[in-house]
């Protein structure tokens, strides 16, 4: 079934292959170039966010894309939206700050999320306040929609499966060129 | 070379780029093209200070401020203006503590205004949440600045922000009541 | 491809001629533009979003049914392969 692929490959030869390895690693790091060179320009360690939860609606529902970024000098304001881990866990947090107390070494800050009842208290394991140091940035653009298919990834496995099997039945009907 | 699958392809991917150029644009447009607001006023009525406890496990007593406020502003313009889902109005306290030279700001009260919504807020409420000073007491905090930001939330592009109405000047904070 | 028969192998493939092609790629590029500036014109004036992405939307619809689907009339310069020929016998 695959005798035309291997076929091709074995003409390449051993240069041929490395020098098709080496294209392929060019596209792999210029898109982690420029990737990281987002996260330098908005000094966020993740500029580009999807939404997990369902506590900011209506504003942003499950799946929404979110562009951050995290003035370094700027300090942040009540009423900003504001992305934010708390040390332990691992899921960033979509909030939006409602109260602020900026002393001369630190600024602490309370979050809520607008569709919950309550402040975040309770998600904060513990401490009592959060500080600059937990937040990944400031919400600033929004995109809808585009990231739901990670959130379809995650929540129904057997999508993988199928996407994988379209591939495969793609590759068999297509002529090679 | 010349088959259906190759067509299909190639125009999908050329609308996914001119789509995310309709939607940059849109965003773009919208943005600049914002509608000013009239600043509003914020009435402040009733405001006392008083014990109690916050709303959260294992609270201890301290000083609470308790507030009922006026709003008048029309935020139409802004609401069907042309990129926006929502509105976001909250209303502030923001103050300085004199003596630690720390700045504060709360959030007191807030609102969900959607799209389809006519607006003309005029209401008359009381704070939703406590307002609370860190140290546990409003002693040396002497007034406060009450402000009523707005927080546009489009359905593409960029957040914006601003005021929607101010209170006349700042409003002092009382003594606390003894019981 | 290979492997399965040629009839279906045909109706998979829908080849129609390199002219055509060449015309449609160009055509298509062109009309996305048009559609891309017409449907941001749409939704500005309108003052709705929705309503630029719908028609973007309708017009792409429009752009696939008519360019995706081998149509006769996209067959219409048809290669003119030359006939077999039998080389001598050496």
């Amino acid at each position: 079934m695959f005798s035309n692929e291997i076929a091709r490959l074995r003409t390449l030869g051993v240069q041929g292959l490395l020098f098709q390895a080496l294209n392929l690693l060019t596209v792999i790091s210029s898109g982690l170039m420029m990737w990281k060179g987002l996260c330098l320009i908005t000094n966020s360690e993740s500029p580009i966010v999807v939404v997990l939860s369902g506590s900011m609606e209506p504003a942003f529902y499950r799946g929404d894309i979110l562009f951050l970024t995290n003035p370094a000098e700027v300090p942040y304001e009540i009423g900003d939206i504001t992305v934010y881990k708390i040390p332990g866990a691992d899921i960033p947090i979509v909030h939006r700050v409602i109260e602020s107390h900026i002393s001369n070494t630190t600024q602490l800050l309370l979050t809520k999320g607008d569709n919950n009842p309550g402040d975040d208290i309770t998600l904060y394991n513990g401490i009592e306040w959060i500080e600059r140091k937990h937040i990944i940035g400031k919400v600033r653009g929004f995109l809808p929609y585009i990231g739901y298919v990670t959130i379809a990834m995650n929540d129904f496995p057997q999508l993988k499966y199928a996407l994988l099997g379209c591939v495969g039945l793609v590759m068999l009907i297509q002529q090679e060129t | 070379m010349y088959s259906t699958l190759q067509r299909l392809n190639h125009i999908s991917s050329l609308a996914t780029t001119y789509v995310m150029i309709l939607l940059g644009l849109i965003s773009i447009a919208s943005f600049l093209s914002l509608p000013s607001v009239d600043v509003g006023k914020v009435e402040i009525k009733d405001l006392i200070v008083s014990k109690g406890r916050l709303r959260r496990w294992g609270a201890r007593q301290e000083e609470l401020a308790s507030l009922k406020f006026d709003l008048r502003t029309d935020l139409n313009p802004l609401l069907n203006s042309y990129n926006t889902k929502q509105l976001f109005i909250y209303l502030t306290a923001a103050y300085e503590v004199q003596s630690t030279g720390h700045a504060h700001e709360v959030v007191l009260w807030d609102r969900i205004i959607q799209r389809a919504e006519i607006r003309d807020i005029r209401a008359e409420v009381k704070n939703k949440y406590q307002w609370r000073n860190p140290s546990g007491t409003f002693k040396d905090v002497e007034y406060a600045n009450m402000t009523l930001h707005y927080s546009l939330m489009p359905y593409v592009g960029i957040l914006s922000s601003g005021v929607a109405a101010t209170a006349q000047g700042p409003v002092t904070i009382p003594e606390l009541i003894k019981r | 491809m290979n492997h399965l028969p040629p009839s279906v192998q045909k109706v998979l493939e829908g080849s129609i001629d390199p002219k055509s092609q060449h015309i449609l790629e160009q055509l298509s590029q062109t009309f996305l533009i048009a559609l891309t500036i017409i449907s941001f014109v749409l939704s500005y004036f309108s003052s709705s979003v929705i309503l630029g992405l719908e028609a973007f939307l309708g017009g792409l619809v429009i752009l696939l049914l008519a360019a995706v689907p081998p149509w006769p009339y996209l067959n219409r310069y048809p290669i003119k392969f030359l006939p077999v020929r039998k080389l001598h016998q050496t």
